[in-house]
């Protein structure tokens, strides 16, 4: 129980809080067994989004054509739908990291978690900023080189694993496995 | 060539900035309730840490987040002391054998039990 407030706005504050916190708790575990155990399929969902990105980035660059018999503008519109669906699938497991968990090192799986975790939605914006930028730049060499986008897609999906192997596929592995 | 990226890295270590911040913040981060009993003798730790103990080790017989289901008694809402939580987590009770949960995570235990029972 949190202490007693002294102040009433403060009161209200820790109240709101409070309905936050258990309102999420009371919805998540509805259908999951704990919010650990829906974070963790969430991150395995984005996750799986990630490679969906990656195998359609790869085929938007002229790569894996007979793996990925796709054309052209299916790739795109199936990597702009899965990086949506993955940020989405991300921002249950940020509210959780971030507000309830926090920036925490007390070993180095969790610290490599709360490091890369810290960075990624940074890296994510750096990106979007880039795609943004090259769009609206019509002279060509006034773009960025050709090489960001991948370095930052790449970037991202690296990050997006790490954070994978160092929650989900370790709840998985010494938890449970089960929703 | 290279002051090009400023804006993007600039962001970058904005919104990473801020992510941090609020990571340190940790604002609905749940604080072990005291309970309305009988206080217990240690000092309730991570209800987080506790959660993941209690998946693995207490939730096949007291139920997913103590709802019971299981061998176990029903332990969510139950308003159990925080005394006599740490006295079952240490000593057992029926069928509940003694030290089924590490002396190191009886605190994180303790705190998420006490959690889940308070009314």
């Amino acid at each position: 129980m949190l202490p007693p407030s002294t102040h009433p706005t403060e009161g209200f504050s820790v109240g709101l809080l409070l309905d936050v916190t258990s309102a999420y708790t009371d919805a998540v575990t509805t259908v999951f067994s704990s919010t650990i155990a829906f974070k963790s399929w969430f991150a395995t969902a984005a996750v799986t989004l990630a490679l969906v990105q990656v195998l359609t980035a790869s085929r938007m660059w002229g790569k894996l054509q007979r793996v990925i018999p796709l054309s052209f503008p299916v790739a795109k519109r199936i990597h702009r739908w899965s990086g949506r669906l993955a940020i989405l699938c991300t921002l249950p497991v940020f509210f959780h990291c971030v507000f309830i968990l926090g920036f925490q090192t007390p070993n180095a799986r969790v610290a490599i978690h709360s490091v890369v975790g810290t960075f990624i939605y940074g890296v994510f914006a750096a990106k979007m900023l880039v795609i943004r930028e090259n769009k609206m730049v019509v002279i060509r060499e006034k773009r960025y080189p050709h090489w960001v986008l991948p370095v930052a897609g790449g970037a991202m999906a690296t990050m997006l694993l790490v954070l994978w192997v160092t929650s989900s596929l370790w709840f998985f592995t010494n938890v449970r496995f089960g929703i | 060539m290279l002051r090009r990226f400023w804006r993007p890295v600039t962001l970058l270590l904005c919104v990473a900035g801020a992510a941090f911040a609020l990571a340190q913040g940790r604002f609905l981060a749940p604080s072990a309730p005291s309970g309305s009993g009988a206080a217990a003798s240690i000092e309730p730790g991570d209800a987080y840490q506790g959660e993941l103990v209690f998946v693995a080790t207490c939730a096949g017989c007291h139920g997913d987040a103590g709802v019971g289901g299981g061998i176990g008694p029903r332990l969510a809402g139950t308003g159990l002391s925080p005394a006599l939580i740490q006295s079952r987590i240490e000593n057992g009770a029926g069928t509940m054998p003694a030290g089924l949960v590490e002396a190191a995570s009886e605190a994180d235990v303790l705190a998420y039990v006490i959690g889940i029972t308070a009314k």
